[in-house]
């Protein structure tokens, strides 16, 4: 009997663990950091920084997070998000097209862009980490095209011989920083999480996920809701890349691509917080901030930026290994 | 193997959260015998099994084998004592893409081979010709295992079982995708290990097959033993077992009465699948009629039925739903043109794993709980669900419980009262009542009879003969893909359907 009491509580242990580790790592590691470095990271300055970092990580993760409720795969948004800094920073200054149209015209891009992930993986049925991980690289690739191969920078001409032929709008600069920054955010999120929750069409795409063959027999169009997660995702890379661009103010070659891991990281993570066990808003929403702090800390603990990465391995393996715990005993 | 094992389980009892699934159960089981378990769905017989093959390492009670304490905590403790299981879904068991041969010499792959690093195919090819000739199993042996039949693939895990030297085989419902002749093949091998020695425990939803290769059964109700290692003799009927399943007199008289034939709902003319699993149907069916197909499995019901519903894409011939003719590509279009489909295989296709069961019963007619923009208004919705589960008598705590908690035939339930407050005027039912109990069975009869007394017209699909003869007005023999006769069911016989099913014909 004692036994039997010890594996019941070993099993609420993991339970509460898988539910709530990754929000108790967040504070765990914010205290830490905060004790060990006092005067660089506990500052209002840097938790600014935080979180406008974490803001293009969740914006762009809320396509992925999206993508994952029905089982969707895509690899290639990060490259995506490269492409969208690109169009939308260009359509201004290379071709003068006003800032609400510029862009209106990158998100239509960058669906455009998901389409065709949607109708490789969904017509052509080639498997959609391929499709993906090959329109990664073609992304990236027809990015550095446009750009000449170099940096894009609204004050000079283009490599390929682009005029400038408009000032940025004081207001496109404005998106990147606080408050627009995070409202763009929250309201990513807010959306993704209300649509998942609260309408019809949540509820099926997560069944879309679950039991496709089921959910096909039930009279719901898979094709148009896997579709339908592919171009969402394209419109939130559009939106992450314009954000890239507004907070640094150049396009760098493949700017980005760092973004696909943490996103992915964060969905990953999300998925286990409070016991949910589906792909969440809010869950990504908490993973992507425990990877910015974690990231945010061992910089300013001096650690070169790019050991940071080990860590941020190290994080979404552990995530993965908690949610693990969670369901092992179902 | 001539010294007999005995295996004693006592006091066996198994919690999960919220539910005694085991309570104080006893279970014997000698090598050399079979013996049967029974108990309607949800009533421990799965539980029971997997303590005995150490899955369920959470068990309290004790195990003796020969008198000797054991603990069954793992597989691979079970395994050592010859305890080995034959799923009923074997697929998980094998691996498709390898040969028969390899599938059969897998402990030898995984475990035999030692520190070798290159296999011995001849050895493998040999062993496993001989096992399965010993067995009286006739299967090419370098056949890949995704081109047999359910029935050969059971095969291949019994044969690889006996490889194992298993003293205790554990058939978990293995008759019930198989074909009447593949059972008696299946019997004539248990037959032949029990001559061998091995004991086996055979489970099975259908009742006479229990006295052609039992001897004595275990019922169990609600996770305890109701009757243990009872003789089954030749006068105990089916009916006294039904009673000691379900601890209450069992009528077997269906009330059809109440219903009203109306017009013909839905008519197929030379209806013909793309690549001809299904040709030339030809059916009616009015509303308030309940219209039976038969046929063994293989025969193409399932086919059908996916044909009628769009599943199978675009179909040749004409299909008339109401009057008007349709053209259907996709179930989506299917359940527009007022069909519903309650598919055959219920884990793969008919419900959501991880999904609570309000939110399976509203999938299907969700835009009746949505207000603007779609969104859900999750008080209607689960309101509706309630009343559901009260009326298709759903046993489950509350709506918010996750379906996987469900017994089959809880399940099965959830599956269709998920169409019951659609405006479908054509219910296909594929095969609704396989491998759910006797009492499950009759309320979904119920069920079905009930929708036609509201006019709905009725399709249902069965390889049970009793079953389409108790249920139905009129009844479709399927036989490789064809119609191969309609009856009046008033007018037909079980044996008249079997022959029609079997491909054969009266001569006059």
């Amino acid at each position: 009997m004692n036994q039997l009491l010890s594996k019941t509580n070993r099993r609420k242990l993991s339970h509460f663990l898988s539910a709530w580790g990754a929000v108790i790592s967040m504070i765990v590691a914010f205290v830490i950091f905060s004790i060990l470095q006092p005067s660089f990271f506990f500052t209002l300055n840097n938790v600014e920084n935080i979180l406008r970092a974490a803001s293009i990580t969740v914006v762009i993760a809320m396509g992925t997070t999206f993508a994952f409720s029905c089982n969707v795969f895509d690899l290639s948004v990060g490259a995506l998000a490269t492409l969208g800094a690109a169009f939308s920073l260009t359509f201004m200054v290379w071709y003068g097209i006003p800032l609400p149209l510029a862009i209106l015209l990158t998100v239509v891009c960058c669906m455009a862009f998901g389409a065709i992930n949607a109708i490789l993986v969904l017509k052509f049925k080639i498997p959609a980490i391929l499709t993906t991980l090959a329109m990664q690289f073609i992304m990236s690739g027809l990015a550095l095209t446009y750009s000449g191969g170099s940096v894009i920078n609204p004050n000079r001409p283009g490599a390929n011989g682009q005029e400038i032929v408009m000032e940025v709008p004081e207001l496109f600069w404005k998106l990147g920083k606080a408050p627009w920054i995070y409202i763009i955010m929250l309201a990513s999120v807010a959306v993704v999480a209300i649509f998942q929750n609260y309408t019809k069409h949540g509820r099926y795409l997560y069944m879309v996920g679950a039991n496709p063959e089921a959910a096909k027999l039930a009279g719901i169009n898979v094709t148009a809701y896997r579709t339908l997660a592919f171009v969402v995702t394209g419109v939130f890379a559009a939106l992450g890349g314009v954000l890239i661009v507004a907070r640094a103010g150049t396009v760098a070659a493949n700017a980005g691509g760092s973004y696909l891991m943490p996103a992915m990281a964060a969905v990953n993570i999300g998925i286990a917080v409070a016991g949910v066990g589906k792909p969440n808003a809010i869950g990504t929403l908490i993973g992507a901030l425990l990877i910015q702090v974690v990231e945010n800390g061992l910089f300013m603990l001096s650690v070169p930026y790019y050991s940071i990465d080990i860590a941020k391995g190290l994080i979404l393996i552990l995530a993965l290994l908690l949610s693990n715990l969670g369901a092992e005993d179902k | 193997m001539t010294e007999t094992t005995k295996i004693e389980m006592r006091d066996i009892c198994v919690e999960f959260p919220g539910v005694k699934a085991l309570q104080d159960v006893d279970f014997t089981i000698e090598s050399g015998h079979v013996t049967a378990l029974v108990g309607a769905n949800g009533a421990g017989k799965s539980t029971l099994m997997k303590v005995l093959s150490g899955v369920y390492s959470h068990y309290t009670g004790q195990i003796r084998v020969n008198g000797q304490d054991v603990e069954l905590r793992n597989p691979n403790a079970a395994k050592d004592l010859g305890v080995e299981t034959v799923y009923q879904e074997v697929d998980t068991a094998l691996v498709s893409t390898l040969t028969v041969a390899e599938n059969i010499m897998m402990d030898y792959l995984v475990r035999g081979i030692g520190k070798k690093q290159f296999i011995n195919r001849k050895h493998i090819r040999q062993t496993s010709q001989e096992i399965l000739k010993q067995l009286g199993i006739e299967i090419p042996i370098n056949q890949i295992i995704a081109k047999l039949s359910m029935a050969q693939k059971q095969m291949v895990v019994i044969a690889r079982a006996v490889l194992r030297r298993c003293k205790f085989l554990i058939l978990d419902e293995p008759t019930a995708p198989l074909s009447s002749a593949e059972t008696e093949k299946l019997f004539e091998i248990v037959r032949k290990l029990q001559s061998e020695g091995v004991g086996v425990i055979f489970i099975s939803h259908r009742l006479n097959e229990l006295f052609e290769i039992c001897e004595t059964m275990t019922v169990l109700r609600d996770g305890r033993i109701i009757e243990a290692n009872k003789p089954l003799t030749k006068d105990l009927t089916t009916n006294a077992i039904v009673e000691l399943m379900l601890g209450r007199a069992f009528n077997e008289a269906l009330d059809r009465s109440g219903r009203t034939i109306g017009e013909v709902i839905l008519r197929a003319d030379g209806l013909t699948e793309k690549t001809g699993l299904v040709q030339d149907i030809r059916m009616e069916v009015r509303a308030g009629e309940i219209v039976g197909i038969s046929g063994l499995v293989g025969a193409g019901k399932t086919e059908l039925c996916k044909t009628l519903y769009g599943a199978m894409g675009e179909a040749n011939g004409t299909l008339e739903i109401n009057g008007r003719p349709v053209k259907l590509k996709s179930p989506l279009q299917a359940v527009k043109a007022g069909l519903a489909l309650i598919p055959e295989e219920r884990r793969k296709e008919g419900i959501i794993i991880g999904e609570s069961v309000a939110n399976n019963l509203s999938m299907a007619t969700i835009d009746k709980y949505t207000r603007l923009f779609s969104f859900v208004d999750r008080k209607q919705e689960v309101e509706a669900a309630k009343k559901k589960i009260a009326d298709v008598k759903i046993k489950t705590p509350t709506p918010y419980q996750s379906i996987e908690y469900l017994s089959g035939g809880n399940q099965q339930k959830v599956t269709i009262g998920k169409w019951l407050d659609s405006d479908a005027s054509v219910y296909i039912f594929d095969e609704p009542t396989k491998g759910i109990d006797v009492g499950a069975k009759q309320d979904v009869y119920k069920l079905i009879i009930e929708l036609a007394r509201n006019g709905k017209a009725v399709i249902y699909s069965s390889s049970e003969q009793s079953e389409i003869l108790q249920l139905t007005d009129r009844v479709y023999v399927m036989y490789g893909g064809k119609i191969q006769k309609e009856f009046k069911t008033a007018d037909v016989t079980e044996e008249q359907l079997l022959l029609y099913s079997t491909g054969g014909e009266l001569v006059k």
